[in-house]
């Protein structure tokens, strides 16, 4: 047994001397003597006083408290590291905390996981015997083993900003998509019309009435360093001219799988490989291939049905959809002979093609065995068509009779939770509403399971300007609407960007008052006095002050409210041009293109 | 059977075997020792808290016990606490510390359960006064700290 309190007599009179040091003294050889559980008594006893600020957390050992803190979430972990010091070293330093934080979240809606792009990668071999109903997915939680592989693999990249700041910038994206907030603008001014416009992150591309095709890196300019780009050669920023064409572009394409066909072993060993793609793109009834890398292009030896409409890429081939409603399939590699043609004999206003993976589907028709791994999504004004990738019809979503259809957008996530969705934007005919109308879609799209109304408790806005325009990415929309005013404010442009999960809205606009002086219109939308950055790019260390100074992290300002500027000069009018999970693609006139970043 | 535990300030209590066989480290002192009647001192646990705990393990002591799985669930939720253990457990925090040394995680699991809803959505004002906890930072650090969390404020 330890050797208890110190003889009662003198400890007594020391501790119930006036004399402080006598007491102190007293006191320290009473802790000296303590065992653990006088400490416990102790602290107890402490605890009880109200004067005393003893705390639970604290006292906890390291691993019950870590234990403790993984049952809250990002936000609550924030808020905690503000409330003392001793939290704040638990908290901040805990990797491990923040990587469980990451690893809680659903990888489709992850930032650090999308940009990564080894998302796709991640799960390739997502079991395609067990395709999950809509209820089991809800349960069912990603595969544990491969989510840890890919953080591993974030982890040991070079330049990784650690998972407290993975954490925190996902926090600060949801936060600026709540509040219509950027970090970060860029702005782009060509000397042509801009036209066709495609946004796959990391790139941005352009096409321009000359036509030149301008490929620019948005990671590469995300630094407080840019905001406006020089327009010259270079790893960032590409410009190829397009050998001498009738008429102008038309439709660009974008091949999204490219990664995962070719590169995937390479890529589990180099980190920055650019990826070689060759861009399809259609000049009046001409298809031609594009190679970013040495800027040549090659004239396809076939000519299409008209004038082509609309180009994408569905897993090996080339879809395009002309004016008239061909529909041509192609395979990706020379000499691009088409496979198969049909007509869907009506306008077709998008295409939106859906890979499913690994995933394949069957289905007997008659003799037939059709198989089918993905699928094209012609929206036409009634409805939408749905093709497999054989030509072969799958399914047709009809609307309702006067309904007039206005954009789609697919959702197939082929790992979990195996969302299948087609989202349709429609225009009501007796209230000019414009409502979005969600399908949930068989396996491979086989078949409608049921339709439902989302966010039927807010509009989009009464009835379409012509000139109003959007965009769409999984369930954000993004609408730029033009609103005509009686008063002498003219017309005005209003930018809103919903959020069908949450049920949320966000608008910015402008308004052009009386005390907005002349000189102070901006023009062309360019904005040069952006004083506050997103973040601070140095990371500013602490002197090491013996725990006195905080350490310090990344400060994230809050981000400047998107507004979008009326200009007096050619009243350039904005349009939402693409939109992804991060970034806002908007196009100010016809030649000036905006990219807001949100984080 | 009955095991005689005595905490920290030399009370004796008489439990069934099976209940105090909730107690993972107890469990290992009992098959060290054998069938030796012996009492099984606990000198890091008080007697209000080891009745406390003792009342947990025979409410619960039907129980399965649950195989330590890091893979099952690592997605953590605090909503699911049984209704008698919220009643059973006010915010003692010696409750938490004598599940940790007793190794009972089934009653660790809804002290950190019950801990963590009090947190949730709080300000650091509103945890601090919940906590009783004194607020160390200088004045220099809190402006700074406000700055950092600039971006999470909702307008």
């Amino acid at each position: 047994m330890s050797q208890r309190a110190p003889s009662r007599t003198s400890f007594t009179e020391s501790i119930n001397s006036p004399d402080w040091p006598h007491r102190n003294d007293a006191l320290r050889k009473l802790v000296a003597c303590c065992d653990e559980g006088d400490l416990q008594v102790l602290h107890r006893l402490l605890g009880q006083t109200s004067q005393s600020g003893y705390d639970l957390v604290s006292a906890l050992p390291f691993e019950v408290s870590h234990h403790l803190l993984l049952y809250l979430d990002g936000m609550d972990l924030i808020r905690c590291q503000a409330v003392c010091k001793s939290w704040r070293g638990i908290i901040q330093n805990n990797d491990a905390l923040w990587r469980a934080k990451v690893r809680d979240w659903d990888p489709a809606e992850c930032t650090l996981l999308k940009d990564a792009m080894d998302y796709r990668l991640l799960f390739p071999r997502a079991s395609y015997q067990h395709l999950p109903t809509m209820h089991e997915s809800l349960n069912e939680y990603p595969p544990l083993a491969e989510l840890d592989s890919l953080l591993n693999r974030i982890e040991s990249r070079p330049g990784f900003i650690g998972w407290k700041e993975a954490v925190v910038q996902e926090l600060v994206l949801k936060q600026n998509w709540k509040w219509g907030r950027y970090v970060h603008q860029l702005t782009t001014s060509l000397t042509m019309d801009v036209k066709p416009v495609l946004l796959a992150w990391p790139w941005l591309i352009l096409v321009d009435n000359w036509p030149r095709v301008h490929k620019i890196s948005l990671d590469g300019y995300r630094g407080v360093r840019y905001q406006e780009f020089p327009q010259e050669n270079g790893r960032y920023y590409q410009v190829m001219e397009v050998p001498r064409g009738h008429g102008s572009v038309s439709c660009i394409a974008w091949d999204s799988t490219a990664l995962t066909v070719s590169r995937a072993s390479l890529l589990a060993e180099t980190n920055d490989s650019e990826e070689r793609q060759l861009l399809p793109l259609a000049l009046g009834s001409y298809l031609r291939m594009c190679d970013p890398e040495t800027g040549t292009f090659e004239t396809l030896p076939t000519v299409l049905h008209g004038f082509a409409l609309h180009l994408c890429y569905l897993r090996d081939k080339i879809i395009s959809v002309s004016l008239d409603g061909h529909v041509v399939f192609f395979p990706k590699t020379p000499p691009f002979l088409p496979i198969r043609s049909s007509s869907v004999n009506t306008k077709v206003l998008q295409v939106v093609a859906v890979d499913f993976g690994s995933r394949t589907f069957e289905r007997r028709e008659g003799d037939l065995m059709q198989t089918w791994q993905g699928a094209v999504c012609l929206a036409h004004e009634d409805g939408v068509i749905i093709k497999d990738e054989q030509s072969n019809m799958l399914c047709q979503v009809l609307l309702d009779l006067g309904v007039k259809l206005i954009h789609i957008q697919a959702i197939a996530d082929n790992t979990w939770p195996y969302r299948n969705e087609l989202l349709i934007l429609y225009e009501e005919p007796n209230t000019r509403q414009r409502l979005v109308l969600c399908v949930q879609m068989g396996p491979g799209y086989r078949e409608e399971i049921s339709r439902r109304l989302l966010a039927p408790s807010f509009s989009l806005g009464r009835g379409g300007d012509a000139r109003d325009s959007i965009a769409m990415c999984r369930d954000r929309i993004g609408i730029v609407s033009h609103r005509n005013c009686s008063s002498d404010l003219g017309h005005y442009c209003v930018l809103r960007l919903l959020d069908l999960k949450q049920d949320m809205a966000v608008s910015t606009e402008y308004i052009r008052t009386e005390s907005v002086e002349e000189d102070e219109a901006v023009s062309d939308g360019s904005n040069n006095d952006d004083g506050i950055h997103g973040y601070s790019e140095d990371e500013v260390d602490d002197g090491g002050g013996g725990g006195r100074k905080l350490k310090r992290g990344r400060v994230h300002i809050r981000g400047r409210a998107i507004r979008l500027d009326y200009s007096t000069v050619n009243k350039a009018a904005y349009r939402i041009l693409a939109l992804d999970h991060a970034r806002i693609v908007l196009g100010v006139g016809p030649r000036t293109v905006k990219i807001l970043y949100l984080v | 059977m009955t095991v005689i535990l005595v905490s920290s300030d030399n009370q004796d209590f008489k439990v069934d075997k099976e209940v105090a066989e909730r107690s993972i480290l107890i469990k290992n002192m009992l098959e060290d020792v054998g069938e030796s009647d012996s009492p099984i001192p606990l000198p890091n646990v008080t007697a209000a808290v080891l009745t406390k705990v003792i009342e947990y393990c025979e409410h619960h002591r039907n129980d399965p016990v649950q195989v330590p799985e890091e893979t099952d669930d690592p997605r953590k939720r605090s909503n699911d606490i049984e209704e008698w253990d919220m009643k059973f457990m006010q915010v003692d925090h010696e409750i938490i510390l004598a599940a940790n040394y007793l190794d009972i995680k089934p009653l660790l699991d809804v002290g950190c359960k019950t801990v963590a809803n009090i947190i949730k959505g709080k300000t650091p004002e509103e945890i601090r006064k919940a906590f009783n906890i004194v607020n160390d930072f200088t004045p220099e650090e809190e402006a700074q700290i406000k700055k950092e969390n600039e971006w999470a404020e909702d307008r």
